[in-house]
């Protein structure tokens, strides 16, 4: 239910822009509210469809989702209005393939997801937003045909797409789900699949990069941990392999590319990358009854932090023309409440305590070590300090640098809002990590 | 009620006292001096009431300073007739010394930096005497090294003075290590520092001959340091920096027996670990290099140096051959002439505007009679001429030394002993006897005064004559009902006295007529070399002074810091050209175009299958 | 009551700062009115203590699935750390009297306060790492604003260097909690386990780190000679101890059977420190850098003690770490100021400076002396009850460790023969060697403090004492 009001309202609000732009945003705060309240009062439509089913996990994923969407809509400005409703329907589809129970349904809504990222990264401002936009366009369509090659093989195996019902046990099955994972990887940015997300991160517009790279990777990792959980656990040894060499590959090359990039936004993309690697620590650690507590808290975690920086980025660039990491400099003096923001949320995603960044790996890393993995652990975990190096780097910029020019801005009162909701996001579950076990393991 | 107020005034007046010197200093600087004076004579006031009040049985208080763990770290009071008698000599001397300090201080502006130091030293010296255990006895002993360290480079913005300091900081440190290592050693193979105990110990056998004997060299070695035997000798030459009171009372007559007093205290322990052997042999060596290098040096003081370290090494004989009577009773005189004589050559420095060589002197028993006087009775004490009582000591180690002792030790001992009257009477005469060899000083001398300074020379004077008298009765007091054996050697005595006269002729006429002889001896190449050799005491200082630079600083610290800096921290630095490293090849990877991605995903998604197939064994 | 004095001042620092926009100056008034509460309520705590086992002081942001609760429960050496740390923090405030950017300073010192409470007042292993890292990020931005030249290099160095150490010990703690099922350490202490000595080696490589421990020692002498002087006290008073704590804590008191295994090998880390540190220090010209070296060869010392596993041997420990932190700061200290005042920092170009600042001269003295082993000094106390100790657990030949005396002697006072006595140089001659009354006071309380527990220990060791009792007649 919740996520068709939400359509309804994408529907809406796009006649609208013109004239009455701010009867658009009251229908989309509306529609917001009211889609949270269908999934407080437990409206799934599990008695219309049998393919939607919500329980608490997946409710407070869905809480955390709605308010990075809220966080990012108030911080659009200008020119970004018009992706209000696509702010919408990337809701609707997050919410509606996080309580999906049917892998037929699971890989349309993807493909939906797939065309909504095509369709926000094609708002182009200039040569540099295209090229970005092309690059997943075509990512995005090579990885549908993989996709759909899978599920093809799936479909001819399996008796059933629910996934409690579906055919797990043979090779065959397998590897079809093998291929569908692949072509899923693509937009995980698994490496090597991850290539045009390098470049096309750093490319779009931030606010798209924002949501692509924080909110709509954590929905598909939540997703595709419930979709392909059978398959895992019935074949534990490989998929440890399988996700320990793609975790590793994918941390250890995302971090070091990081490294020395000139682009605050590169240095940003690779981070999200190098996230994903972290991300598949507790699917290979499908052993450990923490797993899937592992992957929700990263979830919610993320999806705060990424959406964040890039939010913080996309300001700064808008106002103060930030490109580069030198650009930075100063910013501490030039703009102090979105340095401060942006060094918030940096900390997070660099694993400092009493941060969501911090907790969320923790809880990850630990199911990996119950599972026995504790080497990947370690390697993890090196990563995960490698990469302080960079986030270092950006902060020294920010604070102990003086300011190349004497620039400043003030933060608009929406990014404000967003920001704060999104840090305070952060911090609550970066102290309070009773709430996300009390869903998961309660 | 008197010995607790004694007592009181001994260990708590120093460092009250050392902190009101000071402070009073800075209101005048006149009142330091009044402030040390009466401090100093209560100390002795009170070392007195101890003698007097002593009813057979010591002062012993126990207390434990540390309790940590199951380990108790004890720090008692313990006062027998040893350390009455240490006390009367640390708390006397240290008044006359303060009292002739009025005078030659005069024009020092710092006073109250000056006698607070002097009574925190003082302090210390009394600590270490009235201590039960080691524990007690090292804090005494490295308050004392601190405040020696302090006073040698009293004039601090001085380079030698504060070079001096440092180098006597650092030797005495050296020796004093492996007091603290005996100190851990003794708790784990006796688990007792009680001084009486590990001598009741000793006695009774119970301790493991070989790490008793270790542990006693160790303590041995502390010994060396603070008395300045080989080879640890050199700082006290450099130590004459200080003012010359401070030669005096530290390291002419108090600081500098503590070695001999540990010694002395654990003589059992020694005995039975077999450790006075090597006390004899090290002291015997030291005896003859300090009697020999004093023949040939410049400095009035530093002569007296070498005078110092060989009758210390003398005292050590008389007990490193089993005879504590004889080293303690040289320990007794020596303390006294010792006095007297760094008093006196104060006296002579004062008169002469601070001129310190003897060969810029002359002629001065015109201008101070008295001085000279005063200075030749602790010469011939010092020499070893009855009725003085340095030659009753003397002759008590020569003879346990010849009765007891290795031949080594019995030769070098014995022309040690010899050799004083030959360096002394040079002293004498270069300072007083003939012509005036500083023609400025002519008719510019100080006139000492009375009060302040030639009484107290003339009543150590009066004293190193008189006690010759209560000898026996000394020893008797120090022994303490413990068994002594007088060996006697027919007709030694007599053979020394004519010996040293032969000497003493030789001396006097080179120095009163022949000087010419004397030059023409020296421009000889063999005796240039041994001249050399002696004024440099052996060249153990350069030895020791290359050491340390070349081996500990140059070598050892010098590699380590190349082995941190270019191993360990290379390491750490490295990481940053080693990952720029391998982001610089996984960039190659990243050229942009959206084909090759396409490509690398492909080959990703074969892997994957493969990989599955593979593990699953084949379709 | 002991949640807020955790976190309050994480939240208190931001508003701290925002709030002294305006008047940067009341800040430090603020902020030693927040550590002067921190060092009453450490009092309270140290008069509630029972003679033996934890004071529990709540449980708080319960977590049953994952036995994730905060317990906060402290103990004799718990409560003496405390102590320390807002102590310290106080005496770094007077310290810091004349640093620039007050408002930003001193809200980052507020922020500090807060975790390293947690670190101590916690026994909950996973919040202890989580506070544990959070007192990373205040020194990070201390060292790298208000450094010196370098200090860029030297925060991240310190930064990355720990960091990374500390996921190792993140690793042990993950195993022992999936060996044992409880983060809580009274509770893993009741089972009384024997760890497989990967575990034991993950948690030391963490704790070597911090301590600093030979080999892993390098970041330490950077950090130090680019922090400001107060930091310098920060980090070489309060952090390092960290290090030794969780030493103590997770080794001795949670793994006893390995660590008794492995006893050795902390002995070897230990000594290696001592000795090596202190032949570094003999050939250094950099005065702040040979007080670095010289902070890191007497933390050698107390992992010595730490390694022997008795009661007294920790004991002693405890005392050396205390007595360590209230020596090396007023070394910090007084270095940092000759180097303001003269515009140099070696040795060789000072000289003299008795003459001009004999007071502050006379401070930096007693604190060689207590570096070196003076009796009258805890140095010596500290040296004293390590070596018998030391001796009393391994045999004879561990007497040589006495030999740490004469080395740090060697380069102290070759360090005051250079800088403090001899003829006053050039640069001496130019400056001017006035000193703010707050900093002369808080030296003047270090030097008192010293002689005093140098002179009557038996306080300090009573607490030691009933923290370590559970160790008697091992």
């Amino acid at each position: 239910m919740s996520f068709i009001i939400l359509i309804i309202a994408g529907l809406i609000v796009p006649l609208l822009y013109k004239k009455h732009i701010t009867i658009a945003k009251i229908v989309t705060a509306v529609a917001f509210g009211l889609s949270a309240l269908m999934i407080m009062t437990g409206n799934d439509l599990s008695q219309f469809f049998n393919y939607f089913h919500s329980d608490g996990s997946v409710r407070l994923v869905e809480y955390a989702i709605l308010a990075t969407l809220v966080a990012v809509s108030v911080s659009l400005t200008g020119f970004e209005r018009p992706m209000l409703a696509q702010m919408l329907f990337v809701g609707a589809l997050s919410l509606a393939i996080l309580e999906t129970t049917n892998m037929f349904v699971f890989i349309v809504l993807f493909e939906a997801i797939a065309i909504v990222s095509y369709v926000l990264a094609a708002n182009i401002r200039n040569y540099y937003n295209a090229e970005g936009a092309i690059k997943t366009f075509i990512a995005g369509a090579v990885a549908g045909g993989i996709i759909l090659l899978g599920f093809a093989i799936f479909s001819v195996i399996t008796p059933s797409f629910d996934y409690a019902s579906m055919e797990v046990n043979s090779k065959y099955a397998l590897v079809a789900a093998a291929i569908m994972l692949a072509g899923i990887f693509y937009k995980l940015t698994i490496v090597p699949m991850h290539g045009w997300a390098s470049d096309a991160y750093a490319q779009i517009n931030h606010a798209v990069a924002a949501i692509l790279s924080g909110l709509i990777k954590s929905v598909i990792l939540v997703a595709v941990f419930k979709a392909f959980y059978p398959f895992f656990k019935s074949f534990p040894s490989v998929s440890v392999v399988i996700f320990s060499f793609f975790a590793i590959v994918t941390m250890t090359l995302a971090n070091f590319m990081a490294l020395w990039q000139k682009r605050v936004s590169k240095v940003l993309a690779y981070s999200s990358i190098a996230h994903s690697g972290y991300a598949l620590v507790p699917f290979a650690a499908v052993a450990s009854e923490y797993a899937y507590s592992g992957i929700v808290y990263y979830a919610i975690a993320y999806t705060f932090m990424q959406t964040s920086v890039f939010m913080v980025l996309n300001g700064l660039r808008k106002d103060l023309g930030i490109k580069y990491v030198e650009d930075l400099k100063g910013l501490g003096k030039r703009s102090p409440i979105y340095a401060f923001f942006l060094t918030a949320q940096l900390f997070s995603l660099a694993g400092i305590p009493l941060l969501a960044g911090f907790l969320s790996k923790a809880v990850a890393f630990y199911a990996g070590v119950d599972a026995g993995l504790w080497p990947l652990v370690l390697v993890a975990l090196l990563n995960s300090a490698l990469a302080v190096a960079y986030y270092a780097w950006l902060i020294k910029q920010i604070y102990f640098d003086a300011p190349e020019n004497e620039t400043t801005s003030d933060i608009p009162t929406g990014a404000l809002i967003g920001q704060g909701l999104l840090l305070a996001g952060t911090i609550y579950f970066g102290i309070v990590a009773g709430q996300i076990f009390s869903v998961t393991m309660g | 009620m008197m010995v607790s107020s004694a007592l009181f005034i001994l260990l708590v007046l120093p460092f009250v006292g050392a902190v009101l010197a000071y402070a009073s200093g800075k209101k005048d600087s006149k009142y330091p001096f009044w402030v040390a004076e009466i401090i100093g004579g209560l100390f002795f006031l009170a070392s007195l009431i101890l003698y007097f009040s002593y009813d057979g049985k010591p002062y012993d208080y126990a207390y434990t300073w540390i309790a940590y763990g199951d380990l108790q770290l004890p720090f008692g009071i313990y006062i027998d007739h040893l350390s009455i008698t240490m006390l009367l000599i640390a708390t006397g001397l240290g008044w006359v010394d303060i009292h002739f300090a009025h005078d030659y201080m005069a024009d020092e502006p710092d006073q109250g930096r000056y006698y607070s130091k002097v009574l925190f030293f003082i302090g210390g010296m009394i600590l270490l005497v009235t201590t039960k255990d080691l524990v007690g006895a090292f804090v005494g002993w490295e308050f004392m090294g601190l405040a020696s360290y302090a006073l040698i480079s009293f004039w601090y913005y001085k380079p030698a003075a504060a070079s001096a300091g440092m180098q006597a900081f650092l030797y005495t440190r050296f020796g004093d290590i492996f007091i603290l290592a005996a100190i851990a050693l003794l708790m784990y193979y006796t688990g007792t520092l009680n001084l009486v105990e590990l001598n009741e110990i000793a006695n009774s056998g119970q301790i493991d001959k070989t790490a008793g004997f270790v542990i006693a060299l160790f303590i041995f070695m502390g010994a060396i340091g603070k008395s300045g035997q080989f080879p640890l000798y050199p700082w006290l030459m450099n130590a004459m920096e200080g003012p010359t009171t401070v030669s005096a009372l530290i390291h002419g007559a108090t600081m500098v027996n503590s070695g001999i007093y540990i010694v002395a205290r654990l003589f059992d322990f020694f005995e039975y670990t077999g450790a006075l052997i090597v006390v004899a042999n090290v002291a015997a060596l030291s005896a003859f290099i300090g009697a020999s290098s004093a023949l040939v040096q410049k400095e009035i003081k530093k002569i007296l140096a070498y005078s110092t370290m060989s009758h210390l090494s003398i005292a050590f004989v008389g007990l490193g051959v089993g005879s504590l009577a004889a080293g303690m009773l040289h320990l007794v005189n020596h303390a006294i002439f010792k006095a007297l004589l760094f008093l006196s050559a104060g006296a002579v420095i004062y008169i002469a505007h601070h001129v310190k060589d003897a060969w810029k002197l002359g002629g001065l028993i015109k201008t101070a009679p008295f001085v000279a006087l005063f200075m030749a009775v602790g010469s011939l004490s010092l020499a070893g001429v009855p009725p003085f009582s340095g030659f009753f000591s003397k002759e008590m180690v020569v003879v346990s030394a010849i009765a007891h002792g290795e031949p080594f030790v019995k030769v070098f001992a014995t022309m040690a002993a010899l050799l004083s009257i030959a360096y002394i009477t040079r002293l004498w005469l270069l300072i007083f006897v003939g012509e005036t060899r500083n023609q400025e000083l002519e008719g510019h001398m100080h006139a000492p005064s009375n009060f302040w300074m030639r009484a107290p020379l003339g009543v150590l004077a009066f004293i190193t004559l008189v006690i010759s008298i209560w000898q026996t009765d000394i020893v008797h007091y120090i022994l303490d009902g413990k068994e002594e054996v007088e060996p006697h050697i027919a007709g030694l005595t007599a053979m020394m006295l004519a010996g040293m006269a032969v000497i003493f002729s030789i001396v006097v006429a080179t120095y009163v007529k022949g000087l010419g002889l004397l030059e023409k001896m020296s421009q000889h190449p063999f005796m240039k070399i041994v001249h050399q050799v002696l004024f440099n005491g052996y060249y153990v200082e350069r030895m020791i002074t290359w050491i340390s630079k070349n081996i500990v600083v140059e070598s050892v610290a010098k590699s380590a810091r190349w082995v941190d800096t270019h191993v360990i921290d290379w390491l750490v630095n490295a990481t940053v050209p080693a990952s720029k490293g391998v982001h610089k090849s996984f960039k190659l990877g990243h050229t942009g175009q959206i084909g090759s991605y396409m490509g690398q995903y492909v080959i990703g998604v074969a892997i994957m299958v493969v990989m599955i197939l593979v593990m699953t064994k084949g379709l | 009551m002991a949640f807020l004095m955790i976190f309050l001042p994480i939240f208190l620092s931001v508003v701290l700062y925002v709030v002294t926009r305006k008047d940067e100056s009341i800040t430090k008034y603020i902020a030693m009115g927040w550590f002067g509460l921190q060092l009453v309520y450490a009092l309270i705590l140290l008069s509630q203590l029972p003679s033996s086992g934890m004071l529990d002081l709540g449980t708080y942001l319960k977590v049953s699935e994952f036995n994730f609760d905060l317990k906060l429960q402290v103990d004799a050496l718990s409560v003496v750390m405390l102590i320390l740390t807002a102590g310290l923090l106080l005496l770094v405030s007077l310290a810091s009297w004349e640093e620039k950017n007050q408002g930003a300073y001193f809200s980052l010192l507020v922020l500090f306060s807060g975790p390293i409470f947690g670190v101590f007042m916690t026994t909950n292993v996973m919040w202890f790492f989580m506070f544990w890292e959070l007192t990373l990020l205040p020194m990070l931005f201390l060292v790298g604003v208000w450094g010196g030249e370098r200090r860029i290099y030297a925060a991240v160095k310190f930064f990355l260097y720990t960091h990374v150490a500390s996921m190792f010990m993140l690793v042990g703690f993950f195993m022992l909690y999936k060996q044992t099922g409880v983060w809580d350490i009274t509770m893993i202490k009741e089972a009384a386990i024997a760890t497989p000595a990967l575990v034991w080696w993950m948690m030391f490589i963490g704790f070597a780190a911090k301590l600093p421990s030979f080999p892993f020692h390098t970041w330490l002498p950077d950090a130090h000679v680019e922090a400001p002087s107060a930091i310098s006290v920060l980090l070489a008073g309060v952090l390092l101890k960290m290090g030794a704590y969780g030493l103590i804590r997770f080794t001795v008191e949670l793994m006893p059977q390995t660590t008794k295994e492995f006893s050795m090998y902390m002995l070897a880390f230990g000594l290696a420190t001592t000795l090596f540190a202190g032949m570094l220090a003999i050939y250094e010209r950099h005065i702040k850098k040979m007080v670095a070296y010289s902070s890191i060869s007497h933390m050698g010392l107390v992992v010595v003690a730490i390694s022997t596993m008795t009661y007294d041997g920790l004991s002693a420990a405890l005392f050396e770490m205390v007595g360590h932190a209230l020596v090396i700061s007023p070394l910090f200290l007084i270095a940092g100021w000759f180097h303001h005042k003269t515009h140099t920092w070696y040795l060789d170009e000072m000289g003299g400076i008795m003459k001009k600042a004999p007071y502050i001269s006379a401070i930096f003295i007693l604190a060689g002396m207590a570096g070196l082993g003076l009796p009258g000094t805890m140095g010596f106390v500290g040296e004293l009850t390590i070596i018998v100790s030391a001796v009393k657990s391994f045999g004879w030949w561990i007497a040589l460790i006495a030999v740490s005396g004469l080395i740090t002697a060697g380069y102290i006072i070759w360090a005051v023969r250079r800088s403090i006595h001899g003829e006053i140089s050039p640069v001496v001659e130019k400056a001017t060697f006035d000193m703010s009354m707050p900093e002369r006071v808080g030296l003047s309380i270090f030097a008192f403090l010293i002689i005093f527990f140098g002179i009557y220990p038996q306080p300090i060791f009573d607490l030691a004492n009933s923290a370590f009792r559970f160790l008697g007649g091992m």
